[in-house]
């Protein structure tokens, strides 16, 4: 057996959204895996020689990831109001 | 204490260590992230990638018969054969691997109670081998559609109000909130729910170790909002993944008799020109 779970899954918190970090160790490596909680989509992932390096990386990955989706979100509704102001056809 | 309908579709974890060097047992890994199989699975199982061997990658649809042949035989699967699946998060994509079957009419398929997740907290073996299987020439039976919802069916339902809308998606989903969860893309150009659904979000079935919970408990939790067996059920969510795992409980643990997956979700019905929607 060359892979194993390093300490289960665990949630944080990172700036106000929860996020679940799994490490497992593959070979020498360490890889981790974020998900968005609710429903579990893997929005991270991460490798390194540390549980460390791994979790930071996949964590830059997922912040990354809920960044953009959070983008969209706010650039949706501001398009929204200003459609309010400015309707357009087509 | 009441029991479920169909137990013989779980196995354990101890089943499974016992008898995974079966010949005429298959054990399939199929994860919500599609590298977990390369990183150690169960000695002896193969894996399916949800993104492109359990969809058509053409059109917008489930495998097609031949497609869903194609992926039978080459894991070395008979019709005959005990196919185990089982997967990360709960069994969540294992569960619309196992709902593609039954529509092919696999006799024998059955989930690993508390999947992936349970096999690694227990401690098990894992390995990065891969298994080789001889290719075998399956034959699927017609498939059986009396297990999915179709569009037009949906729009009849929710006329006729005869029918239990169950979506499976999470609160801020359901009520319009949010057009997708947090880190992924917005696939609908509107937030909410179809009219007359319930809201029972698919994670609330399992247990924190991600077995089922018990009978009692599941039957509690869809009644508790009104869904009973005695009308057809819809279960849906975004894509049609997470609405298969309920469409599992409902079907097989609760024994619901007509239960169907509406795997056209959210991401069809929040884009429908003359759709309603409630939030």
């Amino acid at each position: 057996m060359s892979t194993h779970d390093v300490n289960g899954r665990r949630v944080v918190e990172k700036d106000g959204r929860k996020l679940g970090v799994t490490v497992h160790r593959v070979g020498t490596r360490f890889s981790c895996r974020v998900d968005n909680v609710d429903p579990g989509d893997v929005i991270g992932r991460g490798s390194g020689a540390t549980v460390e390096e791994a979790e930071q990386a996949a964590l830059a990955n997922a912040l990354m990831m809920l960044s953009l989706s959070q983008a969209t979100h706010q650039l949706r509704q501001s398009m929204k109001n200003l459609g309010k102001d400015f309707p357009s056809k087509g | 204490m009441g029991t479920y309908a169909a137990p013989q579709m779980l196995v354990e974890t101890d089943w499974v260590d016992a008898h995974r060097a079966d010949r005429m047992v298959r054990l399939v890994e199929v994860d919500v992230d599609t590298y977990s199989y390369d990183e150690g699975h169960v000695p002896g199982a193969v894996g399916w990638n949800w993104s492109s061997q359990l969809c058509d990658t053409h059109q917008r649809d489930i495998l097609s018969r031949e497609q869903f042949e194609k992926l039978m035989s080459s894991a070395g699967i008979t019709p005959e054969t005990t196919v185990v699946l089982y997967g990360d998060n709960n069994n969540w994509f294992a569960a619309w691997a196992l709902w593609q079957m039954k529509i092919y009419g696999h006799r024998d398929v059955r989930l690993m109670n508390g999947g992936r997740g349970k096999w690694l907290a227990e401690g098990r073996e894992l390995t990065l081998e891969q298994p080789r299987y001889d290719v075998t020439q399956y034959t699927a039976r017609e498939p059986d559609l009396s297990l999915r919802a179709l569009l037009p069916q949906v729009r009849a339902e929710v006329e006729a109000q005869k029918t239990y809308l169950v979506d499976v998606r999470s609160g801020p989903e359901f009520t319009g909130e949010l057009l997708a969860p947090p880190g992924l893309p917005e696939t609908c150009q509107r937030g909410g729910h179809i009219p007359g659904a319930a809201s029972v979000p698919w994670g609330k079935t399992c247990n924190p170790d991600g077995t089922f919970k018990s009978y009692d408990d599941l039957k509690a939790l869809y009644e508790g909002v009104g869904v009973k067996g005695d009308r057809p059920v819809t279960a849906y969510c975004r894509i049609g993944e997470r609405s298969s795992h309920t469409w599992f409980v409902l079907k097989y643990l609760l024994g619901y008799p007509d239960v169907r997956n509406y795997d056209g979700s959210w991401t069809e019905w929040g884009n429908l020109v003359r759709a309603t929607i409630a939030k």
